[in-house]
């Protein structure tokens, strides 16, 4: 889809031929960082971090809950980094996987609790246009950006994570598929149908605007 | 290519590597015959040029940088907990192991010296002390010559002394000599007299199991008197029984001790 794809799950190093050979594995990198390397951990958290931290807000809306989402991916490696297992996937992956992982404990919490009042079912409208997750960012919702956000927030959890990986974070299918841990034909077929969905809501939008102007 | 197919393959027209050129040929030119699907590239396309603008306006995005020194103080804190179980639990390695080295050792010096505690026995004074030698209990001539001690004495110290050199595997009635020390049979050869002393003791009957002594030595219940040669370490070296114990005279000891009782 779009160009310059960044290798956002690979733990290889880049492919640049400035860097080629140069870069440490994110394995090798994990390797020296359980060794008490303090500037190996550094280094995988600079180079993992952006792309963790833009998965958690595009996927929560909330730059506090992607700052503390990012911060439990990289706890999480620090506490015990001897739960990634190679052999199961990519320590991107893996990173990713502990972020979902958060962002829907996250959102369980968020809805533990039911309004009782009067505004229940506002509430409840309110859940049900969010998906299976939160609410889109408040900011800049009115020019085609906001829209756009917002649209996707809409977007039910699952194609949601598959167009923010695959589209938003320009991860390949397998990538991706590494990242929500299933396989690739799942990855591809929820991301047709997160488009399909993205295109109707963004359709039903535009629609009433046009209708306003013609009148 | 049909509608369907066009549809199945639309999201992956312009994502490198998914489809054939081929495949993409066939897509727009699909797309050139039915204005349905036309239309619908169009808007797939549009979307993609919205995502993409999207994801290049996001793409700075990153956590705020106190969370890398959040971070970064964390990493250190866990090393240095870690570091510090890691000594602790190598310092405790050492302990346990010199434990268990003083343990073992114990165990085989006080195996070497008799099997370990002595019986339960009264102690009498010290009938007599002698300052032999091993050299010179194996020397008799050169033992008689530099004994100190009364003659009595020294012979029952020598004749023990000889009767244990005939090993610790020799038969204990073997190693009694004539004057009825026996010598014990798991004490160690190599173990100095000098200082040694002959006490007399009185100890259950029973106790006699643990110098060794033969089973007919421990029948009838009560207790026993006897005289022990003891070296300078407490390490029982001979034993003699009192043969007149059951009659309660004691001339066997003051045979032995030359009238030191």
């Amino acid at each position: 889809m779009a160009s310059g794809k960044v290798n956002e799950g690979r733990g290889k190093p880049s492919n640049d031929p400035m860097n080629r050979g140069a870069e440490p594995t994110d394995e090798d990198l994990l390797a020296q960082m359980m060794a008490g390397s303090e500037e190996a951990f550094v280094r995988l958290y600079q180079r993992r971090q952006p792309a963790i931290y833009r998965f958690a807000l595009h996927m929560s809306g909330s730059a506090a809950v992607a700052e503390d989402v990012t911060q439990e991916v990289f706890m999480a490696i620090i506490r015990d980094a001897s739960r990634f297992d190679p052999a199961r996937g990519t320590l991107a992956g893996f990173l990713y996987g502990i972020a979902r992982n958060h962002l829907r404990k996250r959102w369980e919490q968020e809805h533990r609790f039911v309004a009782l009042d009067e505004d229940a079912d506002e509430e409840r409208a309110l859940v049900s246009m969010r998906g299976n997750g939160f609410a889109p960012p408040v900011e800049n919702q009115g020019d085609d950006l906001g829209r756009l956000r917002r649209a996707i927030g809409t977007l039910p959890e699952n194609y949601r994570e598959a167009l923010v990986l695959c589209d938003l974070q320009e991860m390949s299918y397998e990538e991706a598929a590494s990242a929500l841990a299933c396989p690739v034909g799942t990855v591809r077929s929820r991301l047709h149908r997160a488009r399909a969905l993205l295109l109707e809501k963004l359709s039903d939008e535009r629609r009433p605007r046009r209708a306003a102007v013609g009148e | 290519m049909d509608c369907d197919r066009f549809r199945e393959y639309l999201a992956d027209v312009d994502r490198p590597g998914v489809l054939t050129r081929e495949i993409c040929e066939q897509v727009f030119a699909h797309a050139e015959e039915c204005g349905d699907c036309a239309e619908m590239l169009t808007r797939s396309e549009a979307l993609d040029s919205e995502l993409r603008r999207l994801a290049a306006n996001d793409g700075q995005l990153q956590a705020p940088s106190q969370l890398e020194s959040r971070l970064i103080a964390v990493f250190r804190e866990r090393r240095a907990s870690r570091r510090r179980g890691a000594a602790w639990r190598y310092a405790s390695a050492i302990s346990i192991a010199a434990v268990l080295v003083l343990a073992i050792g114990l165990r085989m010096s006080r195996s070497r010296t008799g099997g370990g505690a002595l019986p339960e026995m009264t102690i009498g004074k010290p009938l007599v002390t002698v300052k032999p030698t091993m050299q010179a209990a194996k020397g008799l001539s050169s033992a008689h010559a530099t004994r100190p001690t009364p003659r009595s004495s020294a012979r029952q110290v020598e004749a023990a002394e000889n009767s244990r050199a005939a090993g610790p595997s020799s038969n204990v009635v073997d190693a009694e000599n004539e004057n009825g020390f026996i010598a014990l049979s798991d004490v160690d050869e190599a173990a100095p007299l000098d200082d040694a002393a002959v006490v007399q003791v009185e100890m259950p009957r029973a106790a006699l199991a643990s110098f060794g002594l033969p089973l007919e030595a421990m029948e009838g219940g009560g207790t026993v008197r006897a005289d022990l040669i003891v070296s300078a370490d407490g390490t029982p070296q001979a034993i003699r029984l009192d043969s007149q114990d059951e009659t309660g005279a004691v001339e066997h000891n003051s045979e032995a001790v030359g009238g030191n009782r």
